[in-house]
């Protein structure tokens, strides 16, 4: 029997965790004749993070940072969604690979 | 309405069943009748507190976005059911038996009456509890309240009068073969659940569709039609399923129909429906007996895939050991690997191998699939598995399929990769050896990441035998990517690992490159 409420219990318990982790805040970040901007963004430490890369070239770009650990492609035109983080306080650098001499950024961590 | 009366039915009889066994143990015993109808009774009652509890965890969880909520009951009904079918068949017997035996201790005067109501209460408790807690899977299901409300009346009904007949003699039902068509149905059930909580997670946007839809078959069979709703009921059926809801009935099916298969006393016999799913998913990792002959593949996956990456790849291994039938054995694995998704990557590779003493042959070609659960970095670590159909190209090899989960975790600078693999031939008896692999590494710059690595095989699934007979090796590893042009770069691993136990090889020295355009 406690078997049984044990796991109607355990069963609530994840679900609601899984919706309390849906607010964390949101950085915007668009790419336009392979720049990024803005080129510095500034977030809070600790807590996770959503880039929101809006690609307004037509090119595709890669948005790649070794810092972040990330690498992931942003269609010609598209959108993608990075999510990064809880990050100590730091300057995280990050780039187009795809033009990497313009385009590139700096994420940084305030605490 | 369908589902609902299959899950009454199935319950009712099994509280049934043990308050007959209870009654013929104890016949004769005078007053007998009030204590159980008073078990019975008391059982209802705290079966209805149950439900009461059940729905007020529901009203409290109203506000959490209703798809989740939907899916969390959905996935909840499905491992207890899951789990019930599986408790069943390894428990029913043993159930019974005592029963029987609390009925004798009854009658000849070694426990008083009141056991009667306790051991009858607690059936009663039990099976209604679970009936609540399907019942409100079945509603999150979006079923209706009328029908449910039917099904469920035509289920009581039903069980009551099977129960009530077979106690009486009057229908010689074998509940063997009842229980076993009825485990069935509630295995579809469950897998129907996992599909329509897979749904609900796609449609609130925490799992990818995999592809929206997988396939349509609204011209053949309608949802909406009579023979639809009572698949859909039955087993979750929807016309255009994505390819997480297909992927959550396999999974599901298979693995409480393996599980079942696996704690059943008889020899097993898959009933044809269960053998179709079981059949196509091919769970590995649950399946038991005899050693393959494929060596440790010394790989270690990532769950996160690149999107768009093209890339060549060589690994190979070398073991140098102070036993002449283990020193010199090598492994070379060359790929072509493509990632279409940012959840898909899927490689062709070949395999060449020389045994000490022996000669470098082609050993098998593979058809290799990555899957990533999640975006990077959106939950507390990232999930994936690894798929691998293998054909032999060796003389009297066989083919097979290796399953691995792959778990990364980021720690601030540091990285943690784990491992875990089955590995199964095609043919019967074979068994499954488990593998490990593992990597910690400090991500000190991209060219440079030192790391720890370690690798091994635990034996076959449900037969480890003892560690000295377990390959175990651990070393440290140098890692990193030299950036070759605009596009491209070269990826090397590289990692000296030494034998921890007895049948691990002495040195092993391993080499991954990696080129991607």
């Amino acid at each position: 029997m406690a078997f049984f409420m044990r796991f109607m219990v355990l069963g609530a318990v994840l679900t609601l965790s899984a919706t309390a982790s849906a607010a964390e805040p949101e950085i915007r970040l668009v790419i336009k004749d392979h720049r990024f901007t803005p080129t510095e963004v500034t977030a809070p430490a600790g807590q996770k993070l959503r880039l929101v890369i809006e690609n307004q070239d037509a090119t595709p770009e890669e948005f790649e940072s070794y810092a972040l650990n990330r690498e992931k492609i942003v269609p010609g035109g598209g959108k993608i969604v990075v999510f990064v983080g809880p990050l100590k306080p730091g300057r995280y650098e990050f780039f187009g690979e795809f033009n990497a001499q313009t385009a590139r950024g700096w994420l940084v961590i305030e605490p | 309405m369908i589902g609902a009366a299959i899950i009454v039915l199935r319950e009712v009889v099994e509280a049934a069943l043990i308050i007959g066994i209870v009654l013929a143990a104890t016949t004769g015993v005078p007053r007998r009748g009030g204590f159980v109808a008073g078990g019975v009774v008391l059982g209802l009652v705290g079966a209805a507190v149950v439900a009461a509890f059940a729905g007020s965890i529901a009203n409290a969880l109203e506000g959490v976005g209703q798809e989740i909520f939907n899916a969390g009951v959905l996935l909840t009904a499905t491992l207890m059911l899951g789990w019930h079918n599986v408790w069943m068949k390894r428990h029913g017997a043993e159930i019974a038996r005592d029963m029987r035996a609390v009925g004798q201790d009854v009658t000849s005067g070694e426990r008083s009456l009141a056991i009667l109501l306790v051991v009858v209460g607690l059936a009663v408790l039990r099976e209604g509890s679970e009936v609540a807690l399907f019942m409100y899977g079945i509603a999150a299901g979006g079923a209706g309240a009328a029908p449910m409300f039917a099904g469920g009346m035509l289920g009581l009904a039903g069980g009551v009068a099977l129960g009530a007949l077979m106690y009486f003699g009057l229908l010689r039902i074998p509940t063997r073969q009842l229980f076993t068509v009825t485990s069935w149905l509630l295995l579809l059930l469950a897998a129907g659940m996992a599909a329509q909580a897979a749904g609900y997670l796609v449609q609130a946007g925490k799992l990818p569709a995999l592809a929206d839809p997988l396939w349509d078959t609204s011209a053949v069979l309608a949802e909406n039609g009579i023979a639809g709703q009572a698949l859909h009921a039955l087993m979750g059926y929807v016309e255009r399923p994505s390819g997480m809801q297909v992927l959550f009935f396999l999974l599901t099916g298979s693995t409480i129909g393996v599980l079942m298969n696996r704690f059943d006393r008889a020899p097993a016999r898959i009933a044809p429906a269960a053998a179709a799913v079981a059949a196509f998913c091919v769970p590995a990792l649950f399946l038991a007996l005899a050693s393959p002959t494929a060596r440790a593949a010394h790989t270690i996956y990532s769950p996160v895939i690149e999107e768009g990456e093209v890339a060549i790849e060589l690994r190979g291994h070398h073991d140098f050991d102070s036993r002449d039938d283990m020193d010199g054995a090598q492994q070379f694995k060359v790929d072509l690997e493509y990632a279409p998704t940012w959840f898909w990557r899927t490689e062709v590779l070949g395999e060449w191998e020389k045994e000490p003493g022996g000669s470098l042959d082609a050993t098998e070609v593979a058809w290799e699939n990555i899957f990533q659960f999640a975006p990077q970095g959106k939950y507390w670590a990232d999930f994936g598995m690894v798929v691998e159909l293998i054909h032999s190209l060796e003389d009297g090899g066989e083919d097979g399929i290796e399953l691995g989960f792959l778990g990364e975790k980021q720690f601030d600078a540091t990285v943690l990769t784990v491992n875990l693999f089955g590995e199964r031939e095609f043919t019967s008896g074979a068994g499954t050896e488990m593998e490990y692999a593992a990597r910690y590494r400090w991500r000190l710059s991209e060219t440079f990441e030192p790391g720890i690595e370690v690798f091994g095989e635990l034996g076959d699934w449900g037969h480890n035998g003892s560690v000295d007979e377990h390959s175990h090796q651990v070393g440290p590893a140098l890692l990193g990517k030299v950036r070759a042009g605009e596009h491209s770069a070269i990826k090397y691993e590289t990692a000296v690992l030494f034998g921890v136990t007895h049948d691990a090889p002495d040195t092993t020295v391993r080499l991954q490159l990696e080129y991607e355009f």
